[in-house]
């Protein structure tokens, strides 16, 4: 067991490489500027499409499973925000997780005096997805001008909370789902499944009306965090025990995560360097 | 004449039967989506309310065709050519006895055939349920497959245009994925047309993009409304994007140097 002062020396040392690596990304893409907008209007582009299927949704529906059109954007504006972060700090980094197992680049991570985890998940931080988070922001922050009777300090709190959460369950799937890569040679198609499936937290957790649907998007692929449950802390309709329960959900598949990764790192050969 | 195209054909074939994981996961994707969409719409549904003239059930037929033509996206030939075109790769068979715009087509369709070895299963369960709850007819199919082909063409000559662009910039992985958003949203893969601002609908008549999902979709399920304008316009598009692929991809080979090849 580490000592606390030696946990706190190797977490600053982490978020120095994050941003030793953020540094670099950016002087990378800023000898191409025009690739940097491009993605940056790309990043902009995905969210509008969500916003106008909500906008296209309500134009024909008053109401969605209890939401109405301002509490939806608020869910999109979640999804927004958490899977902004998740591409800035997790996805560009382990994308072509595969490609760099396969061409044995992998090994130049594994040999730095850092946790290869976050090496490969913070040397690609797409700082352009910043856009989308910032989208996000200005969404929530809009519905607090439009409710003005509601308090924006006493949710802020719960808000935070359950974004980190979403933040921290979204890209745990995801690193898991990408272990395969150490047994499978072309498994890439799990990325656009995992985001897939998590891209269902755009739609209100209502719909499912079955209680096993309900079970499953809360616990067992909980993608309520990333919409739902943080647009329910907005609204001031967020609870502890969600709270508590996005704790010990984080928690598991932190640990999962973290588990298999040891497991797939021990069994790794490095056939291909 | 043909035999070099189809020995391509068939060798892309092989080449979809290696990489069986990656086609079993992307068809479990695409009915994960369309389910997720599917119970979005039960629930709007359940509380009474409704999309236009449609059901539901022709709101699952509808999500359903949507997920079949994910299958005539030809998004990856482009991915595959921009590569080949910023790494030299193309040297190699600029030399070749071939016409690129039809060597990659052979390519196209031959991994879209290998492609649904694994789908035939799922597809041939979809049909037959839609056969059996009387959801499609014998002409509804036949006018869905031609659609289904001729979806399958725009989409390879509108990828092949956009992958050209890398012979001109280093950015024209961006196109591509501007081009996937527009399309999926405009073309009807999350939310039918019907559901638009009336004005966006008459304006997507005009547009490629409604060919790719909604037009296929709307046929199976049996509405043939405007069918000889959407076959016109169709085949307008598909010749447009062939003939500027053919003459974009010659002034690029000119042009072309290959640095370090």
């Amino acid at each position: 067991m580490k000592p606390m002062a030696d946990k706190k020396s190797s977490l600053r040392r982490y978020v120095r490489i994050l941003f030793a690596y953020m540094r670099l990304y950016l002087a990378r893409r800023m000898a191409y500027r025009f690739d940097f907008v491009l993605n940056f209007i790309l990043a902009v582009l995905f969210t509008s499409m969500s916003l106008l299927f909500v906008t296209f949704v309500y134009r024909n529906v008053p109401v969605v499973a209890g939401w109405t059109r301002d509490e939806a954007l608020l869910i999109v504006a979640s999804y927004s925000i958490v899977n902004g972060l998740a591409w800035m700090f997790c996805f560009g980094g382990f994308w072509n997780f595969d490609l760099l197992l396969s061409t044995g680049k992998f090994d130049s991570f594994l040999v730095k005096p850092a946790p290869p985890i976050l090496l490969v998940a913070f040397y690609r931080t797409t700082l352009e997805d910043i856009s989308e988070v910032l989208i996000g922001v200005v969404l929530i922050a809009r519905y607090y001008v439009q409710h003005s009777e509601l308090h924006v300090f006493p949710h802020v709190f719960g808000v935070a909370l359950s974004l980190l959460y979403g933040f921290i369950i979204y890209t745990s799937v995801f690193v898991l789902a990408k272990c395969l890569s150490f047994k499978k040679i072309q498994s890439w198609s799990m990325n656009r499944l995992v985001t897939d499936m998590f891209a269902i937290g755009k739609y209100p957790q209502s719909i499912f009306r079955q209680t096993l649907l309900r079970f499953t998007t809360t616990v067992i692929l909980p993608i309520a965090f990333i919409g739902t449950v943080p647009a329910n802390f907005v609204k001031g309709e967020g609870t502890i025990a969600i709270l508590l329960l996005g704790f010990v959900l984080t928690c598991i598949f932190l640990f999962l995560t973290r588990f298999v990764w040891q497991r797939s790192l021990r069994d790794y050969s490095s056939a291909s360097s | 004449m043909f035999s070099k195209y189809i020995h391509t054909a068939k060798l892309s074939i092989q080449n979809q039967i290696v990489y069986r994981f990656n086609i079993t996961v992307f068809a479990l994707k695409e009915v994960i989506v369309a389910f997720a969409l599917i119970i979005f719409w039960h629930a709007v549904y359940q509380d009474g309310f409704t999309l236009g003239n449609f059901s539901f059930h022709s709101l699952v037929v509808y999500y359903l065709t949507v997920a079949l033509m994910q299958l005539a996206s030809s998004e990856g030939i482009a991915w595959n050519l921009i590569e080949d075109i910023q790494e030299g790769n193309i040297l190699n068979f600029i030399l070749k006895p071939l016409q690129s715009i039809w060597f990659f087509l052979a390519r196209t369709i031959g991994g879209k055939i290998g492609q649904s070895f694994f789908l035939w299963p799922l597809l041939g369960f979809i049909f037959i349920g839609f056969w059996y709850f009387h959801l499609v007819t014998m002409l509804s199919i036949v006018a869905f497959f031609l659609f289904f082909i001729l979806a399958l063409l725009l989409s390879y000559f509108t990828y092949f245009l956009i992958a050209i662009i890398a012979f001109y910039t280093e950015s024209s992985w961006a196109f591509i994925l501007f081009w996937h958003f527009i399309s999926s949203f405009l073309g009807g893969a999350f939310l039918p047309l019907d559901a638009f601002p009336l004005w966006l609908q008459h304006l997507s008549a005009f547009l490629p993009f409604q060919y790719l999902f909604y037009v296929p979709a709307r046929f199976l399920a049996g509405d043939f409304e405007n069918f000889w304008f959407a076959l016109l316009i169709v085949f307008a598009w598909i010749s447009i994007f062939a003939l500027l692929s053919k003459f974009l991809w010659h002034i690029g080979i000119k042009s072309y140097e290959a640095y370090g090849r």
